[in-house]
């Protein structure tokens, strides 16, 4: 199982994971813990990712330590902890930088929503006087047919008069012709 | 047309298993052995170190990635092994854990870094998000801290915590 193999394939294993499990790691048994503790292998790899991670010139620590014959526990501890707190403010940043961007965004929606509002209330107004410029064409409209109607009852009315006088008068004739 | 090169690997309880030369050659301790050897002969390497299951599976996956390079596992994993490997290593991963620890200890012995790293990642992702007492369950470590011992490690780890 597990325990059965060799130390530098456990540090392997351990190497894979981020720096907030070395506490559980640590906590398995006495002897894993210890061989954490001893291992060279272990802490340059777990400080090379980091230093990967957050630090662009990260090789030169990682060769700092790999040139040591001897692990110091606390400088690596004491550059893992700079590390750390190097990455925290990244990430505040980074935080405060998407807060900004969100209330942006969310000002630039409002804006938007109000100036979809004004071209709706536009577009109805719109509406409104086209309906009421029909309105006013139909008028018009109707204002003319009649006074077309008028116009054309006038002509009738001449005409019809015109026919009677005509036909009184051929009736005249007619009596009179008969008469003589 | 021209024969393709075989080797032959004899496994620890003696299962023999015939594997083309290009294939195996993934391996470091094959591939120094056979530079020792005569070319012409079909070469019978003894692997004394690891059992035939676990040589059978470790043959699969260099029959696999002798032609399709596995890419690197990038360190500290970030999420889960299955995110970061291929659907071939996904299944090829797909084994109890016995078998994993014991193909962890032929990939060290064959001395094949990419299923060395495979296998590894993939143990470390099992630990991953879990507590010790999990990880010792899941392993069957045995807790010999005293409450006080852990309380002490607990606390001088706090700093990690943030990371």
């Amino acid at each position: 199982m597990f325990e059965n193999l060799p130390p530098e394939i456990q540090m392997e294993i351990f190497s894979f994971l981020s720096l907030k499990h070395l506490g559980s790691i640590q906590l398995l048994n006495k002897k894993i813990s210890q061989q954490i503790i001893d291992s060279k292998q272990f802490w340059i790899a777990l400080l090379h990712n980091y230093s990967r991670i957050v630090k662009p010139d990260h090789q030169k620590i990682k060769n700092n330590q790999n040139n040591k014959e001897e692990i110091n526990h606390s400088e690596i501890i004491e550059t893992l902890k700079e590390l750390i707190r190097e990455q925290c403010e990244k990430t505040t940043k980074i935080r405060y930088e998407i807060e900004h961007t969100k209330t942006m965004i969310i000002s630039f929606k409002c804006a938007k929503e109000q100036k979809m509002n004004y071209v709706n209330y536009l577009n109805k107004q719109s509406s409104k006087a086209d309906l009421k410029m029909e309105g006013i064409e139909n008028e018009e409209m109707k204002e003319k047919v009649v006074s077309e109607l008028l116009a054309r009852c006038e002509l009738f009315e001449e005409h019809k008069n015109d026919l009677e006088e005509q036909t009184q008068a051929l009736q005249i004739e007619l009596e009179t012709n008969l008469v003589d | 047309m021209s024969e393709t090169k075989q080797v032959e690997l004899t496994s620890k309880d003696k299962v023999s298993f015939k594997v083309d030369r290009d294939v195996i050659l993934m391996s470091g301790l094959v591939k120094d052995m056979l530079e020792e050897g005569d070319e012409d002969e079909t070469p019978i390497i003894p692997i004394p170190n690891v059992d035939s299951k676990p040589l059978q599976k470790v043959i699969e996956y260099c029959q696999y990635h002798h032609k399709e390079p596995a890419q690197e596992i990038e360190k500290p994993l970030k999420g889960k092994i299955e995110d970061v490997i291929c659907d071939w290593d996904k299944k090829f991963l797909e084994i109890d854990q016995s078998l994993l620890i014991e193909l962890i200890m032929a990939a060290n012995y064959l001395n094949i870094k990419d299923l060395l790293d495979l296998t590894c990642a993939k143990v470390a992702s099992m630990i991953k998000g879990k507590s010790p007492e999990q990880i010792r369950e899941m392993f069957g470590i045995e807790n010999d801290f005293t409450p006080e011992e852990e309380a002490k490690i607990r606390e001088e780890n706090k700093w990690c915590e943030e990371a």
